[in-house]
């Protein structure tokens, strides 16, 4: 078969030895590096000591998530309690005009919308994609949000499946404040923490509305997904 | 770029157009001073650049000298949970995959998201004449789909393009309104596209890296259109490089902003999506089949070169194009190539053989720039010297350039004659003046647009004596 | 570059037998005979202290390219020993001999354009910055695109004259802005491209090579 084939290819090229020149071109830099240990270990933690810093506590993370917020183009509100986010909620749907709004069940989004005068569409189980798109809004839940990149972390059972977060013209996330965390190497973690073996068929990390800048590299929001992206944080 | 002349009187002659076409350059130049811009102040957030760099090649050295440990880990992965694999040793294999998959199905329509991969097997033109609709969901291939072009950058493949020029092609192709507002455009590709995803049979989608470890592949975007494309369609066929490969999950904590530093600037580009299998059974929508087709088309033959090998590890960010000075004078169709640029010269030769593209190792100065930027730290203009030494070794040079060389080395080898030949070539120089400027001048190709100095009186040589 | 040293109380030859570091060969893709261009080097060279080099890309050359060169040969040693002992004339003054004022003196403004072999195989970037801003009465402006190549690149210029020039057009573009009198580099084979094209354009910047500027009393 064509995978042994492959497979049988590759260990044959691979039989000669990297020449060691260009090997060492790689880890050779003009400036005195710290560099470290090869392995899973050595590039977690090239996350950590590497890329941007991004402080240790919770009001460092937040202070970093909202500059990038700015620079994003994410509308991302603090609220101290989930009565606060209801609110904040409501206040969009008056001036979104939202009529009809995609939701899952989710602990988290339940409480926060169960006062919501709008129609629902649950995509917790089979729903009508057409239906989906009509829908003005997706709230959907997470799984972490990131201090060092300001991207929310979803999976398919965190965020009401594939199509809720990226369909409908704006994506409103709830997240409490417990689930903020460093770097995505953190959020990977914690999917892995909870799904084990079993992962969901999709993750992704959600960083601003869908942007492109395709035409004369001029920035325009709202390419293909969503236009507007809403992270609400409830700090309590 | 016709297919009928040589690839290499093809590049000359679309050079000299392009770098006649002083304002398309500056255009060219002006966008990729803007990318620049953004990228060395995204750089400079990290704590050390230098050293991510090192750590992100790292990673993509461990994947590529274990490459049949880690791929058969990947295909075993993605197998368990329910995506169906499929090992193509060609463009023609993987065709046929897809095609086969599509026909199964029934299927009218197809949706793709950008995917240099399927340029490289030509899959729309098969597809098409097979007769599928077949729509380019990413703006920029949507424009270049639209007339009838290869992508020009394969990161930005549009960028060649002024906002008129879009604007006039939208009103021919897709009867849209009269406007050159980049937003106004993005909105009647938004609304066409929107109809597509609803109504497709298929989405194919590329991959940027496939985690060994869980069997899932990544997705790199900024519009949202490879997520509704793997979201929407009942079937999601993944066409990847075997190259593509990473070890582990959290490799993407450092890979994902590496690709977009280099990439666009941005820290993160907007969506990061890793798949790993089709719809499962407690997930409430997505296709209900995967099928992730494999692609070696040649990359085993670089493997096999344990120089070369380095240049599988690329992650296509397109950053060695975008600081590279003969892409930014020749542009990208004039490479002749799926994948332009330093990279593009360095594996097009093992792709598709030396012989034929010999010349885009040539057509360089050298002058590293590439590999300066290069986020996984590829040694790239060295590559090109490697590939200029095997052509010189296999006699591809020609007749004319090794005699050349023979006399160059007998010359340097021997004081008295490179002495000589100096003074011959005052001598030589006098004797010329009458045909100087023109073609029968031996510096004809220097001389059309740049002067020569009159060799010194007096060479170093003399001088030192005279000093004595 | 002789005087400048001796200037500065150095012993300076010149020996006589030499003539090439085998480069053009090397980039061309003939390594054997560049190979053999090398050996003559080694054979000229290899009784000295230090071997001052007026141009970054002959140094680079000798530094990195001949141990590539001399990879598996019984000569890898001599090379690795004596390519430490070669250095481009700028690092040489700054970096090894510790002078940043050798007491020059030029009226002027000047855009310093960096040789890419001197700048990205040997990262040569300040030593030349240092020493020319205290050349007295030279003001030194940066051009936007003083780290682009200058189109030279060896037989590329004359294989693909149309790209190389156009690379050097742009680099007029960006020394024009600076209102510069001079450009100045460390490399003669990118002035060679630069000021011939410069001339051929009718442009009033002058270009030096920076030991020449050093040189101006
Ligand atoms: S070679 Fe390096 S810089 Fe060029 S596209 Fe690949 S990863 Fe990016």
């Amino acid at each position: 078969m064509s995978r042994d084939a492959i497979l049988g290819r590759i260990r044959e090229a691979l039989s000669v030895k990297t020449d060691a020149h260009v090997r060492e071109v790689a880890k050779q830099s003009s400036h005195s590096l710290p560099v470290l240990a090869n392995g899973p270990d050595g590039r977690t933690q090239a996350v950590k000591e590497f890329l941007p810093f991004v402080g240790e506590s919770l009001e460092d993370h937040i202070a970093a998530f909202n500059v990038l917020s700015d620079k994003l183009q994410t509308e991302f509100i603090v609220v101290p309690t989930i009565d606060s986010a209801r609110q904040t909620l409501d206040q969009l749907r008056q001036k979104h005009q939202w009529e009809r709004v995609g939701i899952h069940d989710h602990e988290l989004v339940q409480s926060c919308v169960d006062q919501l005068p709008v129609e629902f569409l649950n995509t917790s189980s089979n729903y009508d994609a057409h239906e989906l798109e009509k829908c003005d809004v997706g709230i959907s839940g997470c799984d972490a949000l990131i201090a060092q990149t300001a991207s929310a972390l979803v999976t398919n059972h965190s965020a009401g499946g594939r199509a809720l977060s990226v369909l409908p013209p704006h994506h409103v996330v709830v997240a409490d404040a417990s689930q903020m965390v460093t770097t995505m190497a953190d959020g990977f973690a914690m999917i892995r923490e909870k799904h084990h073996e079993k992962w969901p068929s999709f993750i992704s990390f959600i960083t601003g509305p869908s942007r492109t800048a395709d035409i004369e590299r001029v920035l325009v929001l709202g390419a293909h997904g969503p236009k507007k992206l809403t992270i609400i944080m409830i700090s309590e | 770029m016709s297919q009928s002349t040589n690839p290499t009187t093809q590049f000359q002659t679309d050079a000299n157009r392009v770098t006649a076409d002083v304002d398309r350059r500056s255009f060219l130049r002006s966008s990729l001073r803007g990318y620049q811009t953004t990228r060395d102040a995204t750089q400079e957030r990290f704590l050390n650049y230098e050293s991510a760099r090192i750590a992100a090649g790292d990673a993509k050295w461990e994947a590529i000298e274990n490459l049949d440990v880690y791929l058969a880990q990947f295909a075993d992965k993605l197998e368990a949970r329910g995506a169906t694999v499929h090992w193509c040793s060609d463009s023609a294999e993987a065709r046929d995959a897809i095609l086969d998959i599509i026909k199964k199905h029934d299927a009218k329509s197809v949706i793709k998201s950008k995917c240099m991969t399927t340029e490289e097997i030509h899959l729309n033109d098969l597809l098409e004449k097979e007769g599928f609709e077949v729509v380019e969901s990413d703006l920029g291939e949507f424009i270049v789909q639209l007339r009838d072009e290869a992508p020009y950058h394969f990161v930005f493949p549009a960028m060649h393009l002024k906002k008129e020029e879009i604007n006039t092609l939208f009103q021919e192709k897709l009867k849209s309104i009269n406007t050159d507002d980049p937003e106004e455009l993005t909105m009647v590709a938004r609304e066409v596209l929107r109809q597509k995803y609803l109504s497709a049979d298929i989405g194919i989608s590329g991959a940027n890296f496939g985690v060994a470890e869980t069997g899932m592949i990544s997705i790199t975007e900024n519009e949202g259109n490879a997520r509704l494309t793997t979201s929407l369609p009942k079937v999601h066929i993944a066409l990847m490089g075997i190259e593509k490969i990473i070890p582990r999950l959290e490799d993407l904590a450092l890979m994902l902003p590496m690709l977009a530093t280099a990439g666009t600037g941005q820290h993160l580009t907007c969506y990061n999506s890793q798949l790993g299998g089709p719809r499962q059974d407690d997930e409430s929508d997505g296709p209900v089949e995967m099928h992730v087709v494999l692609l070696d088309n040649h990359r085993t033959r670089l493997l096999a070169d344990p120089e070369q090998r380095d240049a599988l590890r690329c992650i296509r960010c397109g950053a060695c194009l975008n600081v590279c000075p003969i892409f930014k004078n020749v542009g990208g169709h004039t490479y002749g190539t799926t994948y332009q640029g330093p990279i593009g010269s360095v594996i097009t030769p093992h792709l598709r053989g030396l012989k034929d593209w010999k010349h885009l190792s040539h057509s360089s100065s050298l002058c590293g720039a590439c590999s300066e930027t290069c986020p996984v730290k590829i040694d790239l203009h060295h590559h090109l010297l490697r590939n200029r030494r095997d052509a010189a070794g296999k006699g591809q040079g020609g007749l004319a350039e090794r005699t050349l060389m023979l006399g160059f080395t007998i010359v340097m080898r021997r004081p008295w004659l490179y002495r000589l030949t100096g003074r011959l070539g005052k001598l030589g120089h006098v004797l010329t003046k009458p045909i100087h400027g023109t073609r029968i001048d031996p510096f004809y190709a220097w001389k059309k647009t740049r002067d020569l100095d009159d060799p010194a009186k007096q060479s170093f040589k003399q001088y030192w004596k005279s000093r004595k | 570059m002789v005087n400048v040293l001796e200037r500065l109380g150095h012993e300076v030859d010149y020996p006589e037998g030499q003539t090439c570091c085998g480069q053009p060969a090397f980039n061309s893709g003939y390594f054997p005979e560049a190979k053999k261009v090398a050996d003559h080097f080694l054979d000229t060279f290899a009784d000295a202290d230090m071997v001052a080099v007026p141009s970054g890309s002959c140094t680079a050359m000798i530094r990195k390219f001949y141990p590539e060169l001399y990879q598996d040969s019984p000569q890898a040693k001599v090379v690795s020993e004596l390519s430490g002992r070669v250095f481009e004339f700028t690092e040489l003054l700054v970096n090894q001999l510790g002078v940043t004022d050798v007491g020059a003196k030029l009226k002027g403004t000047a855009t310093y354009h960096d040789g890419c072999h001197g700048l990205r195989e040997l990262g040569i970037q300040d030593a030349p910055r240092k020493l020319l801003e205290n050349v007295e009465g030279l003001s030194l402006v940066e051009m936007d695109e003083a780290q682009s190549c200058c189109g030279f690149g060896g037989t590329f210029a004359i294989k693909f004259p149309q790209i190389s020039t156009a690379m050097t057009q742009v680099k007029l573009g960006s020394a024009t802005q600076t209102e510069a009198d001079y450009l100045i580099s460390g490399d003669p084979s990118c002035l060679m491209q630069i000021g011939g094209y410069f001339s051929r354009q009718k442009s009033s910047i002058q270009c030096l090579h920076i030991a020449e500027v050093l040189d101006q009393q």
